[in-house]
């Protein structure tokens, strides 16, 4: 991907920028897994558990492996990722359009780093992340492959996957506007919370805190 | 519709004779309600979640 | 017919149980379901799975296990008292609390398609006492409730009897020993909420030499009650960290997270030190609760609940020095156990009777052998089925291996009773060193607990098992270091005694007869930071994922191929 290739330079430029990439990329594996291991519980045929089961112990490697890293380059055990559900919010090929999409950037991104990795002289991170790049594009080809045979046609999966690229945009879209929502309601709440003098008063008073054991 | 059962609990939480003492402490609510309804939900994660919230 | 679901979650370890015309038929973590240990989000998937197992398209009544609206109020009462130091918490809290936790009982019965006049509440400390005492088999009991914090109260002793539980005293917020231990495992370098254990076990490495410090962090008074000096303390102005810069002026600087323990230096010693003490005060506290609650009880036996009642090394010195003749810890003692306690007080409430005594805790979904018989397969495993699983299990103990054990229903808390285990000869400490390393990738002085079968355990423990070493709930000296895998550093092992009846004691039994003794390691079914395995996808993926030599899901044995 141009862009990781753009930014390689800066997040991989000194350990704790590296450290804090490799958490997130830790971060990231760990949610797939557990987006994975929810499809797994929930599609309705057998094969495509086994394949979504696999998947996930493959994520769940990585993700130890990257944690493991990020541990190598001075940071502390990485924020566990959390599911999106995916499966039970977009349906089993809204879910399989949204991992291979994922798959196809994640290699992308990892080849690119693994490319700085190696000019920046540490062939250790290299190795692992053309690794799981190899990974990622064996999850492509696996996850492309089903979305035709779930959509019925390679038009039916092309359709999948520009609706899941169109929904990450308004997810994205929708984080962005939380985020300055959030900014928003801190400063605003901030701001009631000094008007609240009086009320703090009447707390006091009327409420002190009890110590010691209260009988009923 | 049905949220109004919960609006109506909290209304009387804070209006029973216990308490009612701290009844304006919904006008705080209510402030905080209209900037949420501004501003949208919202969710946090912290280890010390549990205590304070 | 009446079917009730109990409901707790949004702060940690949500989890949904379900009570029929005076049955507990299914109790059940989120996590379990949704593989994100503790998970706290309203628990719709373990609810579900609940009233599958039931039979039941609709509960006649939903119960969550606390008052929404007393916690808003004490969220914003503490707030206002902490002013002005909780401007940073004040726009999230309150943006908590108003965005998503006042609305529970709404998003259950939309999430459940239930009315939402059939969507009710209980205080989070009478679900706790209720989650404990009509699990237990006692017609009366003192009932003591201790953990971080409920609406308001954060310790309560309660009396039950035939006419139902009732308060008899309670410690407000912020005094909260929950959350001293919280702030101390904090301290000690472990993730809040899940280490906890972790600062028990290094307890054992440690002596309680700076119990005189803590003095001045908890004061304990002569009635039982206890206060904490809050100067000490940061949970209640700071969502982030539990302790001050106060109480690392007193103990030393807290202990780096990232790194590695070793015993073996004396600084990690003295971290072990303010383990030992920390633990000893805890002691000190519970045992005046417990006193206190025996002198205004006057009854014989005690039930313990809440997060701080997994504290087994507490719960045995309780059970010794408290004047009680009987103690009973039911296994989900922390906030999952309020799921319990909340359906079983709707359903009591609605006229059913008081269920029958918590007998085990396998509550919780099947497993299905076929599917991890298919998955493993097609995973690429080697996969037999054996005509006398239990007889294939000893003897592969017996060889050394350690092993996946997946049968019947899963456990409900946090113990691994003998339906979700590893399994491992409990006589080499080199056993107990490989599973910590490869497995549990856990820090080395964690300690694994004994499954021995009922009757035989005074042949290697100090005192006979009781109605908590069922549960794994308590801790029993050790007469020697025959069982050294099972032995923690100060001689003490959570004993876990079963029921020669069940299926785990059969195993049991054959284990004895290929080994001479019926004890096994038993560790719950998890890698380090999962929850404990519930379905067969869940168990094939851990076999998949750790260094174990075989997964035995029932009568299907799953092996790696030799490479």
């Amino acid at each position: 991907m141009r862009l990781a290739s753009l930014l390689a330079p800066f997040t991989l430029g000194s350990p704790r920028r590296r450290a804090r990439l490799l958490a997130a990329f830790a971060r990231a594996e760990h949610a797939s897994m557990l987006d994975l291991r929810l499809a797994a519980a929930a599609t309705p045929s057998p094969a495509r558990q086994a394949a979504y089961l696999s998947h996930a112990l493959d994520e769940e490697r990585h993700a130890r492996t990257f944690a493991a890293a990020a541990r190598e380059n001075g940071g502390s055990d990485p924020v566990l990722g959390d599911a999106e559900d995916l499966f039970a919010r977009r349906g089993e090929l809204g879910f399989l359009a949204f991992v291979h999409h994922g798959e196809s950037r994640g290699r992308r991104q990892f080849a690119a780093l693994a490319t700085r990795a190696e000019r920046l002289g540490d062939a250790r991170l290299a190795t692992t992340l053309t690794a799981i790049a190899t990974d990622e594009a064996q999850h492509e080809s696996y996850t492309g492959a089903l979305l035709v045979e779930l959509s019925g046609s390679e038009a039916g999966a092309r359709k999948a996957l520009r609706r899941a690229r169109a929904w990450e945009a308004w997810r994205t879209f929708r984080r962005v506007g939380r985020a300055m929502a959030g900014v928003v309601w801190t400063v605003s709440m901030t701001l009631l919370y000094f008007a609240l003098l009086p009320f703090v008063l009447l707390v006091l008073v009327a409420r002190p805190a009890r110590r010691g054991l209260v009988p009923r | 519709m049905s949220r109004l059962r919960t609006v109506a609990g909290l209304l009387g939480h804070f209006l029973h004779r216990q308490r009612f003492f701290l009844a304006p402490l919904l006008l705080v609510l209510l402030a905080a309600a209209v900037l949420l309804v501004l501003t949208g939900g919202l969710s946090y994660v912290a280890p010390f979640v549990y205590a304070i919230f | 017919m009446s079917a009730v679901l109990g409901i707790s979650g949004g702060y940690h370890d949500a989890a949904a149980a379900l009570v029929v015309d005076g049955v507990v038929v299914a109790a059940l973590q989120e996590e379990r379901l949704s593989r994100v240990k503790n998970d706290p989000s309203p628990p719709l998937r373990a609810a579900r799975a609940c009233l599958s197992i039931g039979g039941i398209a609709a509960p006649d009544r939903v119960v969550f296990y606390e008052n929404p609206y007393a916690r808003i109020e004490r969220v914003l009462v503490s707030l206002l008292r902490g002013f002005p130091r909780t401007f940073r918490q004040f726009p999230r809290a309150i943006g908590a609390q108003l965005g998503s936790k006042l609305w529970i009982l709404d998003d259950l019965a939309e999430g459940l398609g239930v009315p939402r006049a059939k969507v009710t509440f209980v205080a989070h400390h009478e679900a706790h006492a209720a989650s404990a005492f009509y699990a237990s088999p006692y017609p009366r009991a003192a009932v003591l409730t201790v953990d971080g914090v409920g609406e308001e109260a954060a310790t309560a002793i309660w009396h039950g009897t035939e006419q139902g539980l009732r308060e008899v005293a309670h410690v407000d917020y912020p005094c909260s020993l929950g959350l001293l231990y919280a702030a101390f495992t904090a301290y000690l370098g472990f993730a809040v909420n899940e280490g906890e254990y972790k600062v028990m076990g290094l307890a054992a490495w440690g002596s309680p030499r700076r119990r005189e410090e803590l003095a001045k962090v908890v004061q304990l008074s002569s009635d039982g009650g206890y206060e904490l000096d809050l100067s000490y303390f940061a949970f209640h102005t700071d969502t982030e960290l539990g302790f001050s810069s106060k109480l690392e002026a007193l103990l030393g600087p807290r202990r780096p997270a990232e790194r590695p323990w070793d015993l073996e230096t004396a600084e990690d010693r003295a971290y072990a030190d303010v383990a030992a003490s920390l633990q000893a005060l805890l002691e000190d506290a519970l045992l005046g609760l417990a006193r206190t609650a025996r002198k205004r009880t006057e009854e014989e036996c005690l039930c313990l609940a809440g997060g701080v009642a997994l504290n087994a090394v507490a719960n045995a010195r309780i059970a010794r020095e408290a004047g009680f003749s009987r103690v009973f810890v039911q296994p989900a003692a922390g906030d999952a156990g309020g799921a319990l306690g909340a359906a079983i007080l709707g359903a009591m409430k609605d006229g059913a009777p008081r269920p029958a005594p918590m007998r085990d805790a396998a509550l919780g979904v099947a497993v299905d052998a076929g599917e991890a018989n298919m998955l493993a397969s097609a995973l690429g495993f080697a996969v037999k089925r054996v005509d006398d699983r239990d007889a294939e299990v000893a003897g592969r103990l017996s060889r050394g291996e350690v092993i996946a054990f997946v049968d019947g229903r899963c456990e409900f808390g946090p113990r691994a009773l003998g339906q979700r285990s590893i399994l491992a000869d409990p006589r080499a400490a080199a056993t107990r060193e490989r599973i910590n390393r490869a497995v549990k990738r856990r820090e080395p002085f964690r300690p694994f607990a004994p499954s021995a079968l009922a009757g035989t355990e005074l042949r290697w423990y100090d005192e006979p098992g009781d109605d908590m070493t069922r549960f794994m709930t308590t801790v029993r000296r050790a007469k020697d270091t025959t069982l050294g895998a099972v032995t923690h550093v100060d001689g003490t092992a959570r004993l876990h005694t079963v029921d020669p009846e069940s299926r785990f004691g059969a195993l049991l039994s054959a284990v004895e007869r290929e080994s001479g003794i019926p004890v096994v390691l038993n560790t719950s079914l998890n890698g380090a930071g999962e929850p404990i395995c519930a379905t067969a996808a869940d168990a094939v993926a851990f076999f998949a994922a750790h260094a174990v030599d075989a997964l035995v899901v029932e009568d299907v044995v799953v092996t790696r191929r030799p490479s």
